[in-house]
């Protein structure tokens, strides 16, 4: 069996190890800093206008499934750190037929974030264009734990908005990143996938650090020579509107991805539930 | 969704690749396929269809269009089109809808003389490949076309509902108080008012419960002889909302929730008729005829996009042959067009068409219009999307002066005879225009403007100098799409994802691939990069702590009690928000105790750095644990940071959000830097640690001052089976002999097992045999 050797090797001063999740959070503020964006952070409580409504995720629509929601008990409004300011971007059902159901007070209902994205447009209601932001947070998901699934877990989401974007701005970022987190050449594979916050929108696949992409028996990318990593792409119109950015004059891109899984796989982590424990077995290794 | 791949193959005359091949095709393209499995002579492709294919694509059809595109192989033409059902009106079944808005359409075809008996094998056995039980002949029919069409389907047995003067009637209402049914299922379903029922006519009794199940009443048996197929379309909020209710999800609610076109229910009725007639057809079958309920059909919807946007958004050089490959390939309906010439073409041919104030785009063009959806309606049929109210149209055009009028461009007046607007409200809503507006008029060139209002009471042509409606103009707007070359598409009517250019950009973008998709650079930053406060000083003390000797724990946020309460826990303790870090960390301190030895560690310190939620609020937390807590509290005070330390069990925390407030905002280059927080080396991997109780032993040895007293720990690795599993050095001390001097070296060992729970029988062998080696080095001496 292997030997845990690295714990803790010195007597006379001790020294702490940081959480390998904020080890990543900030090798990634610093990674993307050199690209121009800055860290924001928002609430964990959220609104349901703010988590969803101003993503273009509307009451009812069965895109609401793909987020398992935790939803607050009673009404506590001074729990809201912000103030629900311009409420719907569209009036009630409209010529083209979208379902927007305009404000209506159960779009002030509380729940737990389900991603970062409600960051975004928090911040962007406030900062207009250029905007180059990630938002590195906690958020919640309703669903049974198990080794790769946790009811909480760390999201890492981003932004980029000016007048002259593209996909392969997005791309450009990402391999960036990946290259930088990973210590290796790596490349990225976009699949069309759907978000309703982004139009077009992908899935972002990177090619394997460990075996470098050729798969075999590499247990990383079971063989496949791909790791499916992170959702993205362009961000909505309608999501612009409701960031009060101009979807005449901006473009921009957005992606999100849990950081915990990119820590599972930089440091070959087996089990999500162990960075939740507050075992020092494991975070002092780190 | 599950996709057969022989169900597939039927809409080629050309063999399709092979289904791994198909997989790939269709992951890379348009839809992940997560697994496929062989059955029998067969193949099933678990296909993840999202939200946005999920109008078209819960279909076999929808899937083969795709595959065809993305393939390159033809579909065969009377699979892509079998057109829909023409029939003589019903003499016998009526139907009646109350609500057309929830019940858009409603077709229903009466059957006679059929025979019901078992399904032939093949149809059997399409069904049990993707996952159905075969039922009869009948039900299985109705089974297979929405399976193949993605139109649900009911079949009633005619003689079962209530003949009244010869005749029979379905009613589609909402359902009344204590109204339920008793489902297939033979389960009793209970509907809430406002919930929409399927009823007979004549008797008043629930039949089922609309896009979402059948009742027993009229269920398809042995002896049914005449039936009633049903092909409707509902309301997919309603539907879903029902469905989530009585919890129950159906292959029919799945496909109404996520919307359908209203366009399919006479094409699946076409479709189960001629199947019927295949395998439950007797010499006197027949059809008796059609009750097709649809109010307002569905319009035509058009989009429109440049090559230069597609461009844009994507980042790609696509050139305009491979957009039309594309576009032919999919079999799409498309012009490329000058946009400023057709929108002076086209909008003469609409003078003389009636106004209607309020008319929509959807269900009145272009029968009615008023003044904006007019234009809207224009725009629309040249490919560009504009707002559909005037005041939206104001503030969406770019501005020009009257003197650059071109044809195309926008005229806009305060005419006093409608509704004053003067703020945006569906595009940027609350966009300021104070002088208000309420006519628009498109400009024709020559001085021409082309209108409707309600006093000219239809579409008119008119001198702009002379027209009273633009007596008062308040604006001139011009849309710059309107100046290049466009392709404008007529969407397939299943097709409700392609609603804006960007759907269809997507469209170009993902079959001409993503993996040619070639990296662009970002252009330099010159703007002040954001800080957070929070973020930042939150690493301040991180790193602090960890200079200290503290390691970083994050727990969980759910517990057992606390201020917040989740509504829908996922167990009962963890159905409240932490309204501190206490608990949790005060946890993991008695865990991390347990095994101070393993770590190596004399006393363990930890802390955490995590958002609390209390009655008054969210705020960040910070809360440490062992140490001496009165000297970190006075060197945090040192780094001016005020936290207000409280303790009690062992943990001391303090609202860290409060003291941020008081911090000043930190600048971009004060950041902290990674390398003073991160301490694991890329090449950090994840070692697995054993559950088993450890065992320690102490050992001290003299050696020699020349040696290197490493080698001690490196004799107890060689002797101890790989058990040894940390150790700590503990003390040193020198002293002189004789012969010269010598340090102390004492070690704790630590030793444990992965497989079992070690005991003195295995470790002291180990600790002779390395007491003896050490013993027989020259000049070395275990104390």
């Amino acid at each position: 069996m292997t030997l845990v050797y690295n714990l803790i090797m010195s007597v006379e001063k001790p020294i702490g190890h940081i959480h390998p999740l904020n080890q990543i959070i900030a090798q990634t503020s610093d990674i993307f800093s050199e690209l121009g964006f800055g860290v924001v952070s928002g609430p964990e409580i959220e609104t349901e206008y703010y988590n969803f409504d101003a993503l273009n995720i509307p009451a009812h629509h069965p895109a609401r499934d793909m987020w398992d929601t935790f939803w607050i008990k009673d009404e506590l409004p001074h729990l809201l750190s912000g103030s629900l300011k311009g409420k719907s971007p569209m009036s009630s059902v409209s010529e083209t037929g979208d379902r927007w159901d305009g404000a209506r007070p159960e779009m002030l209902r509380k729940l737990l974030r389900t991603h970062t994205s409600p960051v975004q447009v928090r911040y962007a209601e406030s900062n207009q264009p250029p905007i180059r932001i990630i938002v590195p947070g906690k958020a919640f998901r309703h669903e049974a734990t198990d080794a790769t699934h946790e009811a909480q877990f760390f999201q890492l989401e981003g932004l980029m908005i000016e007048e002259d974007v593209s996909l392969a701005n997005l791309k450009y970022v990402v391999e960036y990143y990946f290259e930088k987190l990973f210590g290796a050449k790596v490349a990225t594979r976009f699949r069309p996938s759907f978000f309703p916050f982004v139009e077009p929108g992908v899935e972002i696949d990177m090619s394997c650090f460990k075996c470098g992409g050729k798969g075999g028996d590499c247990s990383t990318c079971r063989g496949t020579g791909w790791i499916e990593i992170m959702g993205a792409g362009m961000v909505h119109p309608k999501v612009l509107m409701a960031m009060k950015v101009d979807p005449r004059k901006y473009k921009g891109f957005a992606f999100g991805g849990g950081i915990d899984r990119l820590a599972m796989l930089k440091f070959g982590i087996p089990d999500v539930r162990m960075f939740y424990d507050g075992d020092l077995r494991f975070i002092n290794q780190f | 969704m599950k996709v057969s791949y022989n169900w597939l193959q039927d809409y080629f005359d050309k063999t399709l690749p092979v289904p791994e091949k198909l997989g790939e095709l269709l992951t890379i393209h348009a839809f992940e396929v997560e697994s496929i499995e062989k059955k029998g002579d067969d193949s099933v492709l678990d296909v993840k269809v999202l939200p946005d294919r999920s109008h078209d694509c819960l279909s076999h059809k929808g899937i083969a269009l795709e595959v065809g595109f993305l393939a390159n192989i033809p579909v065969k033409p009377k699979m892509r089109d079998i057109g829909s059902i023409s029939l003589p009106e019903s003499n016998v079944l009526k139907i009646e809808v109350e609500n057309s808005k929830i019940c858009k359409r409603f077709s229903a075809l009466v059957m006679e003389n059929i025979e019901v008996k078992d399904s032939p094998d093949w149809l059997v056995n399409r069904l049990e490949a993707i996952g159905q039980r075969s039922i009869n002949n009948i039900v299985d029919a109705t089974n297979y076309v929405m399976f193949a069409f993605g139109q649900p389907l009911h079949a009633y047995d005619r003689d079962l509902l209530k003949e009244t003067d010869g005749g029979w009637k379905i009613l589609v209402r909402e359902a009344r108080e204590g109204e339920s049914l008793t489902a297939l299922d033979n389960k009793e379903y209970k509907l809430d008012i406002g919930e929409l029922a399927i009823v007979d006519g004549n008797s008043d009794l629930i039949l089922g419960i609309a896009g979402v199940k059948g009742g027993k009443a009229c269920e398809i048996s042995k002896c049914t002889k005449h039936i009633i197929l049903e092909a409707a379309n509902f309301d997919p909020i309603l539907i879903r909302k029902t469905s989530k209710r009585i919890g129950l999800r159906t292959d029919a609610s799945v496909r109404f929730e996520n919307e359908i076109t209203p366009e399919l229910t006479t094409t699946a009725l076409k479709a189960v008729s001629d199947l019927i007639f295949k395998i439950a057809g007797t010499d006197e079958t027949q059809v008796e005829g059609l009750v097709d309920a649809y109010p307002q059909p569905a319009a035509l919807y058009k989009l429109g996009f440049s090559l230069s946007e597609v461009q844009g958004l994507i980042g790609i050089d696509i050139s305009y042959n491979e957009v039309e490959d594309i576009l032919v390939r999919r079999g799409y309906e498309f012009k490329f067009i000058e946009p400023s010439d057709l929108l002076v073409k086209l909008s003469p041919k609409f003078i003389g068409v009636p106004y209607k104030l309020g008319a929509s785009i959807l269900r009145d063009a272009p029968r009615f219009f008023d003044c904006s959806s007019l234009v809207s309606y224009l725009y629309a049929q040249v490919g560009i999307s504009i707002p559909r109210m005037t005041v939206d149209q104001l503030v969406f055009g770019e501005n020009i002066s009257k003197d650059d009028l071109d044809p195309g461009d926008l005229v806009f007046s305060n005419s006093g005879v409608g509704k004053i607007h003067k703020e945006s409200i569906e595009f940027m809503p609350g966009v300021q225009f104070p002088e208000g507006v309420d006519h628009v008029g498109i400009y024709m060139g020559d001085g021409i403007v082309i209108h409707t209002s309600r006093p000219a009471g239809v579409v008119v042509e008119e001198n702009l100098n002379d027209s009273s409606s633009f007596d008062n103009p308040v604006g001139y707007r011009r849309f710059p799409a309107l100046q290049e070359t466009r392709y404008v598409i007529s969407v397939p009517a299943e097709r409700l994802d392609l609603r804006l250019k960007e759907d269809f950009i997507e469209e170009i973008g993902r079959v001409y691939g993503y993996k040619d998709l070639k990296s662009r650079p970002i252009k330099p930053f010159f703007e002040k990069v954001n800080i957070d406060s929070s973020d930042f000083y939150s690493n301040v003390l991180r790193k602090f702590f960890a200079e200290h000797g503290y390691s970083e724990v994050i727990t969980y946020a759910f517990q057992k009690k606390g201020d917040v309460e989740i509504q829908n826990p996922l167990a009962s303790d963890k159905a409240f928000l932490r309204s501190s870090l206490s608990d949790g960390l005060g946890e993991a301190f008695a865990l991390n105790a347990r095994n101070a030895d393993f770590l190596g560690l004399v006393e363990v310190k930890i802390f955490e750095i995590g958002n609390v939620f209390t009655n008054e609020g969210e705020h960040l937390a910070v809360a440490f644990a062992g140490g001496g807590v009165e000297e970190i509290k006075r060197k945090i005070s040192e780094l001016n940071i005020a936290l207000d330390f409280k303790t009690e069990n062992k943990v001391s925390e303090a609202n860290f959000s409060l003291a941020i407030k008081t911090l000043p905002q930190p600048s971009a280059d004060q950041k902290v830097s990674v390398s003073d927080i991160a301490t694991a080396e890329d090449s950090v991997r994840f070692k697995p640690f054993s559950q088993y109780p450890v065992v320690l032993r102490d050992i001290a040895v003299f050696v020699p001052e020349a040696d290197d007293h490493n080698e001690i720990i490196e004799v107890v690795k060689s002797e101890s089976d790989g058990l040894l599993m940390n150790y700590r050095l503990f003390d040193t001390f020198t002293k002189d002999f004789p012969e010269g001097k010598k340090t102390s070296y004492a070690y704790r060992l630590v030793f444990q097992s992965f497989e079992k729970t070690l005991s003195d029988d295995e470790i002291n062998p180990i600790m002779e045999r390395v007491t003896g080696i050490l013993n027989s080095m020259s000049g070395w001496q275990v104390r």
